[in-house]
């Protein structure tokens, strides 16, 4: 017997965090996360798989739009086609949802009850599949403790939404022990809500599968689903199938060696190019790092955006449209010692100063008027999620430290004698 | 730190150049070099020295980056260091030695020092100083800003500007145009447009079930249309059928009668065809071969056979071979026999020159002294060596003695002078008091400063007259009773503005309750529940009167008609009453919603009446409030003369004036402290005195000030230690001259050379020379001997040669003369070298010969081979033509001929009949012919034709309808299909966070900007509290002497625009100039004095450290020119100066202003 288990697909959710610029790969990251969703399918098609799992949060909260639902229904139809039959839970994020409750999927879709645990078997392939949907999109319960007790002489498998007693640092939903599930004695547990991969256990194997696409720059590397294999004396073995569209890499260039930005630039050319190299043509979407102490850092602090545009032009050159530059951190350190700088006596030591007052009450700068009319004119809903735009204490000091970078270099900027 | 030494070991042009800068009061260097000498190159190697050479130095042009070296020795008062710098991103500093040493060796000399501020700071050009004078006029002589620029931070205004400019571009809350403000303005407009875009449930339904329709539709036509088709098929197949039917039967008649005919092969015309060609063929072929070999036999028999030669035919062959060698030493022999005579010859030339008494054959006798030849010539070295030490050593012997006699003289003319210690620490301790004239001064400058702004802000006070000591004295309000006045205050102000903001929209909130209750209909405005109420009322009314009346009797009609106050008949108005409420009762059901919302209206109406009237009541209670509050303010403000200022106003007033009376406070302390100084000098010139007293020295003047008097004092000191270092350095000399060493040495010297002599003589009788010969003679004997050897040997290896070519003659001649003999002896007349290449000539043709003759035998082998292969063709083909003629029954050519004919004919029509039947069969896909042949018999043509007519017809009506109907079945698919990809509304929600993520970069940038723009300016104004003072008193007198007194010094005021304070030029006239008054040559003198007096501050709280100008007076005049030098000479007491210039008469002026000059063009680096 094989099956698939995936969870956290939120169809049809945006990828957060990508600016556009001239060269961009705007076309490719469009519908990511269908795309994800689409290799999710043809891997269950291409493998034989006997049924798909799909353990919550199939949409995402607040999406109105009957156009998820029926690419969803399409793509189920296609399963149909194959005779792959589909288990569906919905999470948090989906319980709400209408989209389900009135565009009925395919017949090969079998959704669990939110009410109480249900019980699919098939008496062909010799499998129990147990699971409760989320009635509401807050469940604090233990779902898992009423599950029924698994079926003698059947491959029992548990569907469940949850975060597993505060394993993540998503919402405490549905939580429950690693304990009450091994000892439910079912033979494999197919979670979902957490979006990274881990395996908590072998037996019985207790899977999170994580989602299917990277979302932001806060879900870096590959995401898969898992092709589950179970042998006829019942032993499991299971294999991650890579599902990203578009993975976020975080990629941290040392720059210690380089004199110059030029160094630095052609540094960043080569890390890109080793990097397109490896992604085989896929878009990836990058966030940089800039690091080390180098001779070049003034030059770089002097103008960011400078460095922005230059590191976007590398990427366009050497990613030839396959690489998205998200985010650029310049972390370089310059080759002083921050100490003695503020204990000169000249205009520097008195930036210095300027600076590190600041640094002991970033609350005040909040309350400027240039930073409280940015702070009003931003629509309330910009600063939600992960990736949104607060300006709260921790970009405020961010903001200072670059301030800080910024003004040394340009002060520093002088015509050899 | 200074530098003492800079060695230019290979940097730029320069190469093993060493500039040294010697320790001098004051430390002033003026380094001369016309343009080309190097001075830039000087100027690059200071930075590069101490911080490092940069990765794109133009200074490596003449060496290898790697062989950069630049070298000095630096000091920071008794501490020195000596080191090298390489080229390089690490390990760079190195050691004399070049092994590297640590980066951080520098730090105690530099400080917190990095190349930027170093450059920035304590290096000026002439271009910076230009753009220093500029940059005060942009600023405005902000003092702020003044003072940044006077740290070397130039380019401070032009950055605050594109700071804020920059900022501005991202965000401004006034414009929606700006990076942040128009993307928000997309995210707004994509979240709008993918709300816009989802699509609904109910759509989705819609389309389904049409689908469906459309689907079973054309299923039905599409059914029908099949049916229709394959019966047309069928008729059509019909129709195609009967010509072959009607042919097949034409063929089987014409079959029948050529069945007797014998059976041939199918291809037995061919057969014969073919046996007959090839028979004649072969035939033609043999003749033809035949012909061939008879010819090529006659052709061997004339070839020739040459059997002589070819029995000697190796033997020639080799002779031939070696004519050329043979030829070669004929010619060669008399050549070599003349280079050995010259040989000899050349031998006992050299010979005699030396010996000339003996034979050349005694040359091998000297063979072994020869040989000992590097000894002989080492002895020879020995010999000069040991003279020349020999010849030292006694000039050295008689130097030492004569200089013992001479120190001896002159250390009895130096006595030493008495320990001048104490005069030395009397100095010291002075110097420790700093530079006391200017502190006094300062001190004197600041307070009258302090006095003159305190006096300025007293007059300046609002309502204020009186002196500053009535206004310290004066009875204040405590702050707590003003914080009280203020809180009350405010909170009134507040609560009325926000009474009056209530007012303001409950009165809107009638307007909106009053037109939305006219807009309701007016039946429902009728049917208001007072309305009800009072009809109802009325209806009760009338109901007690006509029952009182008419039941109870306890009213007459009348007493009721006119207790009812109507003019109705009470009977008759009752009934109407009645109507009217049951009406009224009717419409607010009719209409309960409106009624509902109306008595509500109604309700919320008369509330904010009531309320209206409340909030009015307490705005004049408030009012009230205020004006007593305002009474009793002005009843306890008994400062000022004048009415009482507001609560807020008078906290101002008191800030002022407790900003007055610190002020104040800060010129006591400063008067204290001038008390203090004047002290400590009184005591120091006291006890400089007194040293020089017990020293026996004059004492200067009670007046003299004590930097004269310590200056006195220094020269005296100066002058004795002089004396003691003087007698010494005698003594130190006297022992260093070392007179019994310089003996011993002679001695030494003498007993070398003696045994030198020893070795020499064997030497001179082993070469048969004369006794006594020298050194050089032995020498040059040497060398002759070599040359006689040399040539000896030439001659043997030439006599040897001459041998060896007369036997390779010999031996030729011999062999040629007996292959002759031989073979052919009439050849005997020619030349031997003739002769052989006669016979080699012969031997050729013969070859050739043979060789052909093997060509003709081997083709005649091969045309017998093709003979015999043709007459095997020809038998073949006869069997062939025999078989044919067996099989068609005939007896010869011409009959077998008919036979085929026939044979051929029924193949033919018996192979269309097959192909027809086929046809036929494949067709109609049916097995059986006959079955094909009854269905076509079953139709008349005619008939066949109507009915596929009538059913084609029907055919097109219903593909019609088809076409239709799949039309619109796949276009309601292509819909659906659409809907089922669509993602426009998922797309904008990714436009929505596309823009939402430029939005969080712009945001970024903005704060980044705002925060560098707001801590510059921090920075500006807290430097500025902090070095305003001393900075602008100092460059204030160096303003004076660099205009040569044309204005006489700085002060502060207040800029036109606002009121920031600024800088303001005094003349001597007193007139006060602003920045933007002064000349562009004024201006730059301001930026120099300010310069210099920010490099004296700095130098005094920090450290000192070599300061630059380069060519900073190419635009003055001598007057300030030479103003100006002076005035760098003044810092130049204070810490080391290296003035760079390629004017001589700069230098010259420089020099004269105590300054060393060095010429950087002399290689020598000489002083001027």
């Amino acid at each position: 017997m094989k099956f698939i288990h995936c969870a956290d697909i939120h169809l049809d959710t945006p990828l957060q965090g990508l600016a556009h610029y001239p060269g961009a790969p705007v076309d490719e990251i469009r519908n990511a996360t269908r795309r994800a969703f689409e290799k999710v399918l043809d891997a269950a098609v291409s493998e034989k798989v006997d049924f798909l799992v799909i353990a919550g949060d199939l949409y995402d909260t607040g999406l109105k739009s009957f156009e998820s639902a029926l690419f969803f229904n399409k793509q189920m139809a296609r399963l149909n086609d194959a005779g792959i039959g589909v288990y569906l839970l919905h999470g948090n994020h989906d319980a709400a949802s209408k989209l389900i409750k009135q565009l009925r999927p395919p017949k090969n879709v079998h959704i669990f009850r939110a009410n109480e645990p249900q019980t699919f078997t098939d008496e062909e392939l010799r499998v129990a599949i147990h699971g409760q949907s989320f009635a509401t999109p807050e469940i604090i319960d233990d779902l898992a403790s009423n599950y029924p007790s698994p079926v003698q002489g059947l491959f029992n498998i548990g569907v469940l939404h949850t975060n597993l007693s505060g394993i993540s640092e998503h919402a405490n939903y549905a939580p429950c022990s690693l304990e009450t599930l091994k000892n439910k004695g079912y033979q494999y547990w197919a979670l979902g809500h957490v979006h990274n991969r881990q395996i908590l256990c072998t037996d019985p194997y207790i899977v999170f599968p994580g989602n299917i696409q990277g979302r932001h720059g806060k879900e870096p590397g590959e995401k898969s689903c898992e092709l589950v294999t179970v042998s006829d004396v019942g032993t499991v073995s299971i294999v991650p199938i890579s599902t990203s569209v578009v993975p976020w890499i975080h990629v941290d260039i040392d720059v210690s060696a380089c004199l110059t930005g030029d160094d630095v630039y052609e540094n960043l050319r080569t890390v890109l190019g080793a990097l397109v190299a490896k992604g085989k043509d896929r878009v990836s979407a990058l966030r940089l790092r800039i690091v080390g102490a180098t001779y070049a850092h003034a030059e770089l602090n002097r103008d960011p955006e400078q460095v922005r545009n230059e590191s976007i032009s590398v990427a366009n050159e050497c990613g030839n449209g396959s690489l998205w530059i998200e985010r650029i951190e310049l972390a370089t350190s310059p080759c002083f010692d921050r100490e003695a700088l503020l204990k000169r006596e000249d205009p520097i030591g008195e930036i210095m100063r300027a600076v590190a007052e600041l640094r002991q009450d970033p609350e005040s700068v909040s309350k400027w008027e240039s930073v409280v009319e940015l702070q009003r004119k931003l629509p309330i809903e910009s600063a939600a999620g992960l990736e949104g735009v607060k300006l709260d204490t921790a970009t405020l000091c961010t903001a200072l430290d670059e301030a800080e970078a910024l003004l040394l270099s340009r002060l520093a900027q002088v015509e050899a004698l | 730190m200074r530098i003492d030494q800079i060695d230019l070991v290979r940097f730029g042009h320069f190469k093993q150049r060493d500039i040294q800068f010697p320790q001098r009061q004051p430390d002033y260097y003026v380094i001369y070099g016309d343009n080309e000498a190097g001075k830039s190159t000087l100027l690059r190697s200071i930075s590069s020295l101490l911080f490092g050479v940069p990765p794109r130095t133009p200074d490596v042009h003449s060496c290898k980056p790697s062989e950069l070296r630049v070298g000095a020795t630096i000091s920071e008062g008794r501490t020195k260091l000596s080191f090298r710098r390489r080229k390089g991103t690490t390990g760079t500093l190195l050691g004399l030695d070049d092994a590297q040493i640590q980066e951080d060796a520098l730090t105690p000399f530099l400080r917190e020092l990095d190349r930027e501020r170093f450059e920035q700071f304590f290096g000026l050009n002439h271009e910076r100083l230009r753009q220093g004078g500029e940059e005060l006029l942009r600023g405005k002589g902000e003092i702020g800003s003044v003072l940044f620029q006077a740290a070397g931070f130039l380019e401070l205004r032009s950055l605050l500007q594109s700071l804020d400019k920059e900022a501005r571009e991202l965000f401004s809350s006034k414009s929606r145009t700006r990076v942040i403000g128009s993307a928000i303005d997309e995210y707004k407009e994509a979240r709008s447009e993918s709300r816009r875009l989802s699509i609904s449930a109910a759509v989705v339904k819609q389309k389904q079930a049409d689908l469906e329709a459309a689907k079973l539709r054309h299923e039905t036509l599409k059914a029908e249309s099949e049916g229709l088709q394959r019966e047309l098929v069928r008729l059509h197949r019909i129709a195609s059928n009967k010509p072959d039917i009607a042919r097949l039967q034409e063929l089987r008649s014409g079959i029948l009668p050529l069945e007797s005919i014998p059976t041939l092969p199918i291809d037995a015309r061919k057969q014969r065809d073919d046996a007959s060609a090839a028979l004649a063929s072969a035939t033609s072929q043999m003749q033809l071969l035949a012909g061939h070999i008879a010819e090529r036999n006659e052709r061997i028999n004339a070839l020739p056979l040459g059997s002589l030669l070819k029995t000697h035919a190796d033997e020639i062959e080799e002779l031939h071979a070696a004519t050329s060698d043979y030829v070669r030493s004929v010619s060669d022999r008399p050549k070599r026999i003349a280079e050995r005579e010259e040989a000899i010859e050349l031998a006992e030339g050299e010979w005699k020159a030396f010996w000339h008494q003996r034979p050349i054959t005694d040359a091998e006798t000297l063979r072994i002294t020869y040989s000992q030849r590097s000894g002989i010539f080492a002895l020879i070295t020995e010999h000069a060596r040991l003279s020349t030490a020999l010849a030292q050593a006694q000039e050295d012997a008689r130097t030492g003695k004569e200089e013992q006699e001479r120190l001896q003289q002159d250390l009895a003319l130096h006595p030493d002078p008495p320990d001048p210690g104490m005069l030395i620490a009397a100095i010291e301790q002075a110097k420790s008091l700093g530079d006391t004239d200017e502190a006094i001064s300062r001190l004197n400058v600041e307070i009258e400063r302090l006095t003159a702004a305190a006096n300025r802000d007293l007059k300046t006070l609002r309502g204020w007259s009186g002196t500053i000591q009535e206004l310290e004295v004066a009875q204040m309000p405590l702050w707590t009773m003003i914080d009280d006045y203020t809180a009350q205050s405010n909170a009134i102000v507040t609560a009325r503005r926000e009474r009056r903001t209530r007012l303001s929209e409950i009165a809107t909130e009638i307007q909106e309750r009053k037109v939305e209750l006219d807009s309701l209909i007016e039946e429902v405005a009728r049917a208001g529940e007072n309305e009800l109420s009072k009809i109802r009322a009325r209806r009760d009314q009338l109901w007690h009167l006509i029952r009182a009346s008419a039941f109870d009797k306890t009213l007459s009609g009348e007493e009721a008609q006119e207790k009812s106050n109507d003019v109705e008949r009470l009977e008759l108005a009752f009934p109407e009453y009645v109507r009217r409420a049951d009406e009224v009762a009717d419409l607010r059901f009719a209409n309960a919603k409106e009624v509902v919302i109306h008595d509500r209206l109604v309700k919320e109406l008369d509330s904010a009446q009531i309320e209206k009237e409340e909030t009015e009541r307490q705005i004049d209670t408030l009012d009230g409030e205020e004006r007593e509050l305002s009474a009793r303010w002005e009843s306890e403000w008994p400062v000022l003369a004048s009415k009482p200022l507001a609560p807020q106003e008078t906290k101002e007033w008191m800030q002022r004036r407790q900003s007055i009376l610190d002020r104040f406070d800060v010129c006591r302390e400063k008067k204290a402290e001038l008390g203090v100084w004047q002290q400590r000098v009184f005591n120091a010139v006291k006890h400089l005195c007194d040293s020089l007293a017990e020293l026996g020295r004059p004492v200067p003047g009670e007046c003299e000030s004590l930097s004269v008097v310590t200056r006195f004092a220094e020269g005296i000191a100066r002058s004795i230690q002089d004396q003691r270092s003087v007698s010494e350095d005698i003594r130190k000399r006297l022992l260093s001259l070392s007179v019994e060493k310089r003996e011993a040495k002679l001695v030494e010297s003498m007993r070398a050379f003696s045994d030198w002599s020893r070795r020499w003589d064997p030497i001179i009788t082993g070469l048969l020379l004369p006794e006594g010969s020298t050194p050089e003679t032995v020498g040059e004997a040497l060398v002759l001997l070599e040359k006689v050897f040399d040539q000896l040997k030439d001659a043997d290896r030439l006599q040897h040669r001459i041998k060896r070519i007369g036997d390779n003659i010999d031996l030729f001649e011999t062999r040629a003369n007996k292959i002759i003999a031989a073979v052919d002896a009439s050849l005997d007349s020619l030349s031997i070298v003739e002769a052989v290449t006669e016979l080699h000539v012969r031997l050729a043709e013969v070859g050739r010969a043979q060789t052909e003759r093997e060509t003709l035998e081997a083709q005649n082998i091969k045309d017998q081979a093709s003979i015999s292969n043709w007459a095997s063709k020809a038998n073949l083909a006869g069997v062939a033509l025999q078989r044919l003629r067996e099989l068609a029954s005939c007896s010869d050519d011409s009959e077998l001929d008919g036979t085929i004919t026939a044979a051929e004919q029924r193949e033919q029509k018996r192979t269309e009949y097959d192909r027809i039947a086929v046809g036929l069969i494949e067709r109609n896909a049916v097995p059986d012919l006959k079955l094909i042949e009854e269905e076509a018999s079953g139709y008349e043509v005619d008939s066949l034709q109507s009915e596929i007519q009538s059913k084609d017809a029907r055919q097109r009506a219903v593909q019609d309808e088809l076409f239709k109907a799949g039309s619109e079945y796949g276009q309601l698919l292509q819909e659906f299909e659409r809907l089922e990809n669509t993602d426009e509304s998922a797309a904008q929600a990714q436009m929505a966070e596309d823009a939402l993520a430029k939005v969080r970069v712009a945001v970024s940038q903005y704060l980044r900007l705002r925060l560098a723009s707001e801590v510059l300016q921090r920075a500006i104004d807290s430097y500025r509290e902090k070095h305003q003072g001393p900075v602008l008193n100092r460059a204030s007198q160096l303003f004076s002497s660099l205009t040569i007194g044309e204005y006489s010094g700085l002060t502060t005021g207040f800029g036109d625009d606002d009121d920031e304070p600024v800088v303001v030029a005094v003349r001597r006239s007193r007139d006060r100039v602003q920045i933007d008054g002064l000349s562009d040559g004024t201006r730059d003198q301001l930026y120099l004095a300010l310069r210099l007096a920010a490099i004296e501050h700095h130098v005094e709280a920090v450290g000192t450290c070599p300061v630059i100008f380069d060519d900073i007076l190419i635009n003055s005049d001598d007057a300030r020119a030479e103003a100006a030098l002076r005035a760098i000479g003044e810092l130049a007491k204070s810490t080391q100066v290296l003035f760079f210039t390629h004017h001589r008469r700069l230098a010259e002026l420089g020099n004269n202003l105590g300054a060393q000059v060095l010429d950087l063009g002399s290689s020598a680096l000489l002083s001027i």
